[in-house]
């Protein structure tokens, strides 16, 4: 785990401002410097200024689907991972979140040891 | 005399309106031709009777020989048979046309000739009755009555000519009166009657032909209905039943209605009762009834009476029965029902879903600060909780979520083989379920994903239950009366009757830790592709005589491969 002068940078988007802030706290926990977004709009603007470590979206958005930003990030050939949050039971959504790019996915309502592994595999 | 269009008076309390189509009934009836050919063949046989009793009595000489007279009956003989041989039957017509001449001229002439003659010394007046009668039946009432006069005139002018000769002539005279006075009444009568006749007659042939097409009408409406028509007397026995009614009551069509009773068959008691009920207060009556036609197999049907009053002395009251097969109604009832509960439940659903995630992963966070044990089993039992109340919820939306479903055939052994290793690699203690397999080469009509569903629930259930020895759950496939079947299981202790009634309801689960949906979606998925669920308490599949909890599912079965198109599972092995 990387304890260095900078801690790992990572951008959570989700509209529910609950899910939003338990993600933040558990990542917190862990030590990493995290952002949040609630929207499609909101995650692109902060991903202009600057460059995280890893991207952690839910698949249904206000604006869009998760989808779209991998797809934007895969466009511009960020070097960000992604990781994809989806419904439990809708395997369909996580498959094509694969397809699209992503890291990996986890289902909700996430299990903390699997959400911390994954996230510290996308940091690498 | 029935007017046509009168129904009989079986209808007359009925609303079914009918109408019978207006047909052209040819003007030639086969009554008239069978008249026409009658008077033909009187004529024939009058000139043979002429000719035989002149030829005979001039023979024995009782008469001079008058060739003439002889010549003239063979010419009539000769005339009639040329009518009946040559002409077709048509009416003589309403005046004197060339018909009346063939028909009733000749005779006129013969009869008149012979009678001016005198030959042989008869009288030959007796003998227009023939010429009379004819036109009065076939003609008109014109007609007749012209025929009668002419013969009239001809007996009072051969009255004149012979009191030209004769001093007496009066007695003559009064008697060609009385004679053509009398024809002019037969002539009346004759043509009252043959007109009455055959008006009746038509009416009759119209009322008839209109009966026929009823009665077809009604044939097909009989045999085309989707309900079912049972008519059964008072004696039990059944006079009709439609190709629907024999369906409902699996009845093999090559029975006949009149040999079977409704008594004849345990399973149709239900049915008989009703019949008696309706013999017995004389009213309409309606009720839903349950038959076993089979161990097993349960027919619901809404089974609506009617009675028949006795129309007379010789027919019997009927009860006639409408059968309404409930499962069509009740899966129609249903699906609609679901779709609408789905569309609920699948939108309250998705909105408890995610306060259900945060409350889960703020459980979670909270429980790794704290240190306290009871605080720990605290956060532990919400925890528990939250899964079970999100379980309910994926289950709900699982649900819904298969709304089209689509059958394959499947090979069930495989499929269940291969479900069931699957499942005992994800599940603790599932070193407890044992194997038999015995259905090959059964096809059975199932989704391979909704029978893994089913299967699966089955499979929790029974280790929820089931006690700690090896091969306490059986999972078991085998072919009874030549449907397939799967059965699960195990050892656990009898349910209770209560429990059992209810047991594939929604949210009807004596177990606390279960969502209470699983029996309900094992029986929805059976239903959607026309398989049975059902609960038995018995011995164990394996033959080791233990009693236990059994639940089977009955399949639609195949043991061919399905022509045209590969089936499911013919590609995994």
């Amino acid at each position: 785990m990387p304890q260095a002068a900078s801690p790992p940078h990572i951008l959570v988007v989700d509209d529910e401002p609950d899910l939003r802030t338990l993600y933040e706290l558990t990542l917190l926990r862990e030590g990493y410097r995290v952002e949040a977004a609630a929207t499609l709009a909101e995650a692109s603007q902060m991903l202009e200024q600057r460059r995280f470590d890893a991207v952690i979206t839910d698949m249904r958005l206000p604006d869009g689907l998760g989808l779209e930003l991998l797809q934007r990030l895969g466009a511009q050939q960020r070097p960000e991972r992604c990781v994809v949050m989806t419904a439990y039971g809708s395997a369909e959504n996580a498959v094509e979140a694969l397809k699209a790019g992503a890291f990996d996915y986890l289902t909700k309502p996430v299990d903390l040891k699997q959400f911390r592994s994954v996230v510290a595999s996308a940091i690498h | 005399m029935a007017a046509p269009s009168t129904p009989p008076s079986t209808w007359s309390h009925s609303t079914w309106t009918w109408e019978p189509p207006v047909t052209v009934i040819p003007p030639e009836t086969p009554s008239f031709h069978r008249l026409w050919v009658g008077f033909m063949l009187a004529r024939i046989g009058i000139a043979v009777a002429l000719l035989l009793l002149l030829g005979a009595l001039m023979a024995l000489e009782l008469a001079p020989l008058n060739l003439w007279q002889l010549g003239l009956c063979a010419t009539y003989l000769a005339a009639v048979l040329a009518v009946r041989l040559l002409t077709r039957p048509a009416p003589p017509g309403r005046s004197f046309d060339a018909q009346w001449v063939s028909s009733i001229g000749i005779d006129l002439l013969t009869f008149s000739t012979l009678h001016f003659l005198q030959a042989a010394g008869l009288n030959y007046s007796p003998l227009f009755a023939l010429p009379v009668l004819t036109a009065s039946v076939l003609g008109s009432g014109l007609l007749a009555l012209g025929t009668a006069a002419a013969v009239t005139l001809l007996l009072l002018v051969d009255a004149w000519l012979q009191g030209l000769e004769l001093a007496d002539h009066t007695a003559r005279t009064v008697q060609a009166g009385l004679t053509g006075g009398g024809y002019f009444v037969v002539a009346v009568l004759a043509n009252q009657l043959a007109v009455r006749l055959e008006r009746e007659e038509r009416a009759a042939r119209r009322s008839l032909s209109a009966a026929r097409t009823q009665a077809h009408v009604n044939e097909v409406v009989i045999d085309t209905l989707t309900d079912g028509l049972l008519v059964v007397g008072a004696d039990w026995r059944i006079h009709a039943a439609n190709p629907s009614a024999r369906a409902l009551l699996g009845w093999q069509a090559r029975e006949s209605p009149a040999s079977l009773a409704l008594v004849s068959r345990p399973g149709w008691k239900p049915l008989a009762a009703l019949a008696q009920r309706t013999f017995h207060t004389g009213a309409a009556q309606s009720a839903e009834i349950a038959l076993e036609l089979a161990p097993g197999e349960r027919v619901h049907l809404r089974v609506r009476t009617r009675l028949t009053l006795p129309q007379d002395p010789w027919s019997e009251a009927l009860c006639v029965m409408f059968l309404q097969d409930l499962r069509e109604a009740e899966a129609q009832l249903r699906t609609e029902k679901l779709a609408a509960m789905g569309r609920m439940s699948a939108a309250v659903a998705h909105e408890i879903r995610n306060p259900l995630a945060a409350i889960t992963q703020a459980n979670s966070l909270l429980a790794e600060e704290l240190s306290n044990p009871a605080h720990q089993q605290l956060a532990a039992l919400v925890g528990k909780n939250t899964h079970r109340l999100s379980q309910i919820v994926e289950e709900i939306l699982n649900l819904v979520r298969v709304q089209a479903p689509s059958t394959d055939w499947l090979d069930l052994d495989q499929v269940v083989q291969a479900q069931v290793i699957d499942w005992q690699r994800h599940t603790r203690g599932s070193e407890r379920v044992q194997l038999h397999l015995h259905s090959s080469p059964a096809w059975a009509a199932f989704d391979g994903e909704h029978l893994r569903r089913v299967l699966v629930n089955l499979l929790d259930n029974a280790l929820r239950y089931a006690s700690q020895a090896p091969g306490a759950i059986v999972a078991a496939t085998d072919v009874h009366g030549g449907q397939a079947r799967l059965h699960v299981w195990s050892d656990g202790g009898p349910l209770d009757a209560g429990v059992q009634r209810h047991l594939f309801e929604p949210f009807f689960s004596s177990e606390s830790r279960s969502s209470g949906l699983g029996l309900y979606i094992c029986r929805e998925l059976c239903d959607r592709h026309g398989a049975r669920i059902a609960y038995s308490r018995g011995g164990a599949p394996d033959g080791s005589g233990r009693e236990g909890n059994n639940f089977t599912v009955t399949f639609r079965t195949r043991t061919t491969v399905v022509p045209g198109g590969a089936p499911f599972d013919t590609i995994r092995a």
